[in-house]
């Protein structure tokens, strides 16, 4: 008796938070971090008498998605209200697009190839944050409430855990790229819900259930890969699968259920009256078309095939767009051929860096010292001024203070000693300390030398130009003879 | 188009947060029909094709995304029956069963 | 009463500017009128006295160095409880929020300020505005300073009533199938519903977003149009307001030759009461004399208009009332412990009865299953509704009918019946449906238990044609004559 081959169906819903400076309705600033409630008013509270004025700029941001996602965009788009009441819902209503969201179809290819659709994207507010006392209290800040959001819905295109979670990462490099969001799933600014469902090959799809509370991408993996596995397991000992809402654990890394079908809510929605019908007209669309920029996977292709960078090289590059853009900027600057030197002072030195706890930026367009400037220092190393260890050290100089390359390489002594007179006394020295690397040369280990090459930079403090080194020991050596 | 009776106006209740027993149901459930028998009027009319108007106004105003300054916390969260530490305090409520823009707390 | 207190806004700024009196000592006398009639009718819900005095003191001490002065200068007013001024209260005549101060003004309050107005409280009304008799208010009902005995009509029945009783000579309510206008008739005064947008919203505590409209009332014509000079416009803090400038101040009176208005048959039934028929007959002819020419317009879909409002009205109700959860201001009532609780707790102490009803109503036509037979319905009806108007102003100017299928009706009558009181908006709410201008002028009265009962002819205008409905209703008035100070009759004086 042969097993049965389950099949996965997967669809994702994704909330977003777009990048504007206020929230949708009100001119309260949209920002992660704030003290409680200080970043309110009587509009995003929901005081009586207060109404909502759209904010034009995250229209257009959310335009911008999709554009960028290829969704066709509606004429014309309405807000709706969802009704249902919570503590951390300001007007006992969130302000939503129910039956005519701004744009529908659209999608994403996968690296694999495979094609993920979207059926639609919708604009919406977020609702305040409500923090569970370990007492009897439950305490809310509506600083969030009102930040806006888009809110992706996939088909169930998706059939494993590694293509939903290859298709999150691909949305948000999209979403940050466009310039949309910055996608970052610990602020909350990337929210995810999974719809799943398993069925044996060849027969009909079964019940699905819906997953929340996914916070991290790996949450989203061990949800599926859970739910797959708890799905299976039902069926197998042929049990149900009941339509229904599961929370997600991620201390016990597995589901719950939160409600069921039958205690679905019901949302009631009807048009928002506070907000007349949304227009699109063409003039808009053409200026955020404008605004969108080479896609990430583009941009990764073009680095391997003109700047002969490797996989691994662009990928990093690419992984922001912040990165891709200084990166490129840099390589306007440089002469040609530079591109893996930049690309190692960029992944090696200044990503480090942004990571590290020295360096009060957090993003690389943040940092004191520009594209062009690191550019120049590639040129120092190229015309052999310094070394491209010295480099290293100026690089991690001009992320903290922004000044020229070629003054930091005076002020730090760094220019390479070309003084042969000198160096021929540092390589002697080393010979004199290590004379069986005189043997082990002779006998054709050529490597050998790597000992004394390491002890006369460490005696010249890096600037010894490392060739004129290495060629000064290795006729030393011949001469000893 | 069906009369409502007391179960469906405590439904009703429920789902728009009002205590109404089944006393006040009683009450409640003829006033409810009589009004909707008024209402059943609608029904004569054949719609088909009419556009709805739910907004008056066709222009939509906008702003630009330019900060304003929000209000003092006080003047807000001083409002409230339990203000708590500059939070809104509430009795313990069970994680959010919401899907629209719910955050990842628990 | 003094002498001053029978004048009109436009008189009294006049005389405040020309020293005859001061802001202050207006102020001082509304307070009193307040405190006595405004007692005696349960006019006012909140007097602000001190905070009004010093506003007045402020415009007494600044009159004298400062520029142009304000549109209302020293004109006191009162403003309706659903109204934001900041730090006082408004209740909306409800328990739930009961105690709650604003926190910020509205923007006609803004507005209101910046011309010079002194406000002087907040008046009573229906429970959230959903009435048409100021019954429904939490804290007691206002009487009609006609006959004390019957109701002032609502839901600004406490503005209708302090201006009739000259406390003040203009008060703001809030119209959203005809709760200025319905009270105007009622209590005899002039009521002036704008085009929807064409004053900001924001401020003004909503029941049903796309009807309500700010509204003035006021005893001479070239008073609403002073109002409504200083509050409409254009304002970033409402999306559905009008993008356009304010209306003239003082625009030039209407000559109403060869003015074509249209008398809709559907708003003369044959149970029209007698009275209110015949001195709304005497109201378009007065029109006529004015060189107006008189139409038959028909509006077919009059009669779906009823269940089509209160559909609409409880929908968008049941989801405006929804913010009162008792978690973030006002009363909060504990229930059994739990957030839902809780909640439900709050809104059952909190809401009346009839609040609750509409409600249940605005829920249940919103609610999975029902929606498109009813609220989906009625916002197609809506449509119908507003093109007969449409239809209806590619022929005549304005339309003149009745307000009110009735005169002032006795306190308790409708109480206990839901569809009658639903009835009495009948002639009002078909231009909210539409959101046309409308107005509502005195145009006689008739006499009910020995006691004289005022009737109003209600104007309606096309989209956006405020200062024609505002001008016709100038020119009638005036012809008219000053409109009177209501006598108080059976009132303890
Ligand atoms: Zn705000």
């Amino acid at each position: 008796m042969s097993a049965t081959t389950w099949v996965p169906v997967i669809g994702l819903e994704v909330h977003c938070q777009l990048g504007t400076q206020t929230k949708l309705f009100c001119g309260c600033a949209n920002r992660f971090g704030a003290e409680p409630n200080t970043l309110t008013c009587p509009v995003c509270t929901g005081q009586p008498g207060a109404l909502p004025v759209l904010n034009q700029h995250a229209f257009d941001l959310a335009l911008r998605a999709a554009l960028a996602l290829g969704c066709d965009i509606a004429p014309w788009s309405k807000f709706d209200r969802k009704n249902y009441f919570y503590c951390d819902l300001p007007k006992g209503y969130q302000i939503s697009q129910y039956d005519r969201p701004y744009c529908s179809g659209g999608g994403i290819t996968l690296a694999s190839g495979k094609h993920v659709r979207l059926t639609r994207i919708h604009m919406e507010e977020d609702a305040g944050k409500a923090v569970h006392d370990a007492g009897n209290t439950t305490r809310v800040d509506l600083n969030r409430a009102g930040v806006p959001l888009i809110e992706s819905v996939t088909e169930a295109d998706m059939t494993s855990s590694e293509e939903a979670h290859a298709y999150l990462v691909a949305l948000k490099e999209i979403l940050q790229y466009a310039g949309v969001s910055d996608c970052d799933m610990e602020k909350g600014s990337l929210r995810c819900d999974v719809n799943i469902s398993v069925h044996p090959e060849d027969e009909p799809w079964r019940t699905k259930v819906e997953i929340k509370n996914l916070n991290s991408f790996r949450n989203v993996s061990l949800a599926i890969e859970h739910e797959i596995g708890r799905q299976i397991a039902a069926y197998e000992a042929g049990a149900a699968i009941a339509q229904e809402t599961r929370l997600f654990d991620p201390d016990r890394g597995e589901t719950r259920t939160m409600r069921s079908k039958e205690n679905e809510a019901d949302y009631r929605y009807f048009p928002e009256p506070d907000l007349p019908p949304i227009p699109v007209d063409a003039a808009l669309l053409e200026r955020e078309r404008g605004l969108l920029p080479e896609p990430a996977a583009e941009r990764r292709a073009r680095y391997r095939t003109e700047l002969g960078l490797s996989e691994y090289d662009a990928g990093v590059l690419t992984s922001e767009r912040g990165v891709a853009d200084f990166f490129e900027a840099a390589v306007r600057a440089s002469h040609d051929g530079t591109a893996k030197d930049l690309t190692n002072l960029i992944t090696n030195e200044l990503l480090a860096g942004l990571a590290g706890d020295e360096i009060e930026a957090s993003t690389i367009a943040e940092l004191p010292c520009k594209p062009h400037q690191l550019a120049e220092l590639v040129a120092l190393t190229q015309d052999g001024t310094i070394t491209k260890k010295a480099a290293r050290s100026v690089v991690r100089e001009m992320m903290k203070t922004g000044r020229s390359p070629a003054e930091l390489v005076r002020e730090l002594g760094l220019e390479q000693v070309q003084d042969t007179g000198q160096i021929e006394a540092w390589c002697r020295s080393a010979l004199e300390a290590k004379p069986q690397v005189i043997d082990a040369v002779r006998g054709g280990n050529d490597k050998a030398i790597g000992a004394c090459m390491g002890a006369v930079m460490q005696a010249s403090g890096g600037s010894a130009n490392p060739e004129a080194v290495r060629d000064t020991l290795l006729r030393l050596i011949r001469e000893s003879d | 188009m069906e009369g409502p009776d007391v179960d469906l106006v405590l439904e009703t209740a429920a789902l728009a947060r009002l205590e109404v027993d089944a006393g006040e149901a009683r009450t409640l459930g003829p006033q409810f029909a009589a009004i909707l028998k008024h209402f059943e009027v609608l029904s004569e009319l054949d719609v088909e094709g009419v556009e709805p108007t739910s907004v008056v106004s066709t222009e939509l105003q906008v702003r630009t995304d330019e900060v304003r300054p929000s209000m003092p916390r006080d003047a807000l969260v001083g409002n409230a029956p339990d203000p708590r530490e500059g939070f809104y305090g509430v009795p313990r409520a069970i994680p959010k069963r919401d899907a629209g823009g719910q955050g990842g707390q628990s | 009463m003094t002498r001053f207190e029978s004048y009109d806004a436009t008189a009294l700024r006049a005389a405040i500017l020309a020293g005859e009196l001061s802001a202050e000592q207006a102020t001082r006398a509304a307070l009193e009128a307040a405190e006595s009639r405004g007692t005696a009718l349960g006019a006012f819900l909140h007097v602000e006295g001190d905070a009004a005095l010093a506003r007045a003191r402020a415009l007494d001490a600044r009159s004298r160095t400062d520029g142009e002065p304000g549109a209302l200068f020293g004109v006191p007013v009162a403003l309706k409880a659903n109204m934001c001024l900041a730090g006082s209260p408004a209740s909306c005549g409800s328990r739930i929020l009961e105690g709650w101060r604003a926190p910020y003004d509205a923007t006609f309050v803004e507005r209101l300020l910046d011309a010079g107005a002194v406000p002087i409280g907040a008046t009573n009304m229906d429970e959230f505005a959903m009435g048409s008799s100021c019954e429904n208010s939490a804290f007691g009902v206002t009487r009609n300073p006609w006959d004390v005995s019957r109701t002032p009509g609502g839901s600004s029945g406490g503005s209708a009533a302090a201006v009739a009783a000259g406390i003040v000579p203009i008060a703001l309510g809030s119209d959203t199938g005809g709760s200025v206008r319905q009270p105007a008739a009622l209590c005899g005064t002039l009521g002036f519903k704008p085009t929807y947008g064409r004053v900001s919203r924001y401020g003004l505590i909503a029941y049903g977003s796309s009807l309500d409209q700010v509204s003035p009332f006021a005893r001479s014509g070239r008073d609403l149009e002073r109002v409504m000079g200083v509050i409409s416009g254009a304002d970033g803090r409402d999306s559905t307001c009008i993008e356009a400038p304010p209306l003239a101040i003082e625009p030039a009176p209407q000559d109403l030759t060869g003015l074509r208005v249209g008398v809709p048959a559907e708003y003369f039934p044959t149970d029209l009461d007698a009275g209110v028929r015949s001195a709304v007959e005497a109201g378009i002819d007065e029109l006529r004399t004015l060189g107006a020419e008189v139409h038959e317009v028909r509006l077919p879909h009059t009669r779906y208009a009823i269940p089509t409002y209160y559909v609409v009205a409880t929908a968008e109700a049941s989801s405006n009332l929804a913010r009162y959860d008792g978690v973030r201001y006002a009363t909060r009532a504990t229930g059994d412990g739990s957030l839902q609780g809780m909640i439900a707790a709050t809104r059952e102490a909190g809401f009346g009865d009839e609040v609750k009803l509409r409600i249940l109503l605005g829920t249940y036509v919103l609610s999975s299953g029902y929606y498109d037979a009813w609220y989906g319905k009625a916002s197609r009806v809506r449509t119908l509704i507003a093109r007969d108007f449409e239809t209806a102003f590619g022929e005549v100017d304005v339309i003149a009918c009745p307000t009110s299928p009735s005169p002032a009706f006795a306190l308790g009558e409708k109480t206990d019946d839901p569809v009658a009181m639903y009835l009495s908006d009948v002639m009002t709410v078909p231009a909210s449906l539409a959101g046309l201008p409308a107005a509502s002028v005195p145009c006689g009265a008739l006499e009910r238990d020995g006691r004289e009962l005022p009737v109003g002819l209600q104007l309606i205008g096309a989209a956006r044609d405020d200062a024609g409905v505002l001008g016709c209703a100038r020119a009638l008035q005036e012809a008219r004559g000053p409109v009177a100070i209501a006598p108080m009759e059976g009132a303890a004086r």
